[in-house]
């Protein structure tokens, strides 16, 4: 699921910090006690915004990890709106809904994982490169981009 | 999990269209692959029979209990319950009518008479239904009475109450419901929020239409409810603001078309809920307090 791959240079202290705070951002909302599927998403997202003219490795690292809370928000968004559906209108708990719940805070609870691993290893100016979220950043970070 | 150090570069980090079409295979590839992942779990997950193995409804039905019993008890601090056999019995009768003729059980419906002039009567959770003398006292019969009642009964059939209070206080009601822990504030917000505010228009057209259908199937005909609800509106421009069933329950006149729409074709015996005399007295002892 994680791989640890040579990078196109050695990031220095300084990137290597940045590029973990990405992953950081992402688990501001859970230190915070906010449960809204999109805060963490806002949170990731605003921070690679204020570094998407940043060094590249920086970069590659916030679009990882907004990637990663992309996805995890659409997962979310819709065990939202689906309990939302539950408590105020006609449709009820069901063993299918509790099902999806089920693999949400899987995905979840394997995504906080990722995450934190990731933090770490980047930290020391590892590059980590994620399965599925790996290739899709490698398609939308360019290098090249000052 | 993860895979240890490898060599393999990043494939590419150019942005020329014709070097990402492999990257982008992978990238499908890989989605695909995620997504039938995530599938399968949702799929195992999804035959473990949960609403078997946990009583949802219970716990949903022992923590509504207790926001009721709440509610009532602080009901009980401002108004005066009415404490007569006879009263309870005339209105536990007429509950029973309607309750077995719809196959309800009628032990989940519970009626509490409060001495109050104000014409209202309003659900609490946990099947509470609050009636008050002044709206006893309003209604020409026995058989208007059992409309109301009817039609309070629908909205517990139909969940508006909890319904209501989720939407209106947010999800501290479910909290309290599923965890029971609940203040004296909290009562009197719900109590406040179920007495003096109405439900939406949706759900008080089901409720009106369930209760054509409990009073038809229990013998009693919905024209008395049509009845009551035109006194209403009448009563509404003559006498504004006393009318607290009303305010609560907007567009009196229009409701109670659609009520003598709805009961058109409907073929009722029309039996009486009580006798006269038994009205009378009813009416009586509510005087008298």
């Amino acid at each position: 699921m994680i791989s640890r791959r040579e990078f196109l240079y050695v990031p220095d202290d300084y990137q290597s910090e940045k590029a973990s705070n990405s992953y950081l951002m992402s688990l501001i909302g859970i230190t915070m006690g906010i449960l809204l599927p999109v805060v963490h998403l806002f949170s990731t997202f605003f921070y690679f915004w204020g570094n998407r003219k940043g060094p590249f490795f920086v970069r590659w690292h916030c679009i990882q990890a907004l990637s990663l809370q992309v996805v995890i928000a659409m997962v979310n968004v819709t065990a939202f709106i689906w309990s939302l559906y539950i408590l105020f209108g006609p449709v009820e708990i069901t063993n299918n809904y509790l099902g999806y719940i089920l693999a949400m805070i899987v995905f979840n609870l394997a995504s906080f994982i990722f995450t934190i691993y990731s933090a770490v290893q980047t930290r020391k100016g590892r590059h980590v490169y994620w399965y599925l979220l790996g290739p899709v950043t490698d398609l939308l970070c360019n290098r090249n981009r000052t | 999990m993860f895979t240890g150090t490898s060599s393999d570069p990043s494939p590419t980090y150019s942005a020329t269209g014709t070097e990402h079409d492999p990257a982008m295979k992978k990238v499908i590839n890989q989605f695909v692959i995620t997504l039938a992942v995530f599938l399968l779990i949702w799929f195992l997950a999804g035959r473990i029979p949960f609403t078997r193995l946990i009583d949802f409804k219970a716990i949903s039905r022992a923590g509504e209990e207790k926001l009721g019993n709440l509610s009532l008890d602080l009901l009980r601090k401002t108004d005066r319950p009415v404490i007569s056999d006879s009263v309870v019995y005339y209105l536990d009768s007429i509950r029973d009518r309607i309750c077995k003729a719809n196959g309800i059980d009628p032990a989940g419906i519970h009626i509490y008479p409060f001495f109050s002039t104000e014409v209202n009567a309003f659900t609490l959770p946990g099947g509470n239904i609050v009636i008050y003398s002044g709206l006893i006292g309003y209604c020409n019969n026995g058989e208007e009475l059992a409309a109301v009642m009817a039609h309070e009964i629908g909205h517990i059939e139909h969940r508006h109450v909890m319904k209501k209070l989720s939407k209106e206080m947010g999800i501290s009601v479910l909290l309290a419901v599923t965890a029971g822990g609940t203040g004296a504030e909290f009562a009197r917000n719900i109590l406040k929020t179920l007495s003096s505010t109405a439900f939406d228009r949706k759900m008080e057209k089901e409720a009106d239409s369930t209760a054509v259908r409990y009073l038809a199937r229990a013998d009693i005909h919905p024209r008395h409810f049509a009845d009551l609800l035109f006194r209403f509106s009448k009563d509404d421009k003559d006498l504004p603001g006393s009318l607290e069933w009303i305010s609560t329950h907007p567009e009196s006149r229009g409701r109670a078309v659609t009520v003598l729409a709805l009961s058109k074709n409907l073929v009722v015996k029309d039996v009486p809920v009580l006798s006269s005399a038994e009205w009378t007295q009813m009416q009586r002892i509510l005087r008298t307090y």
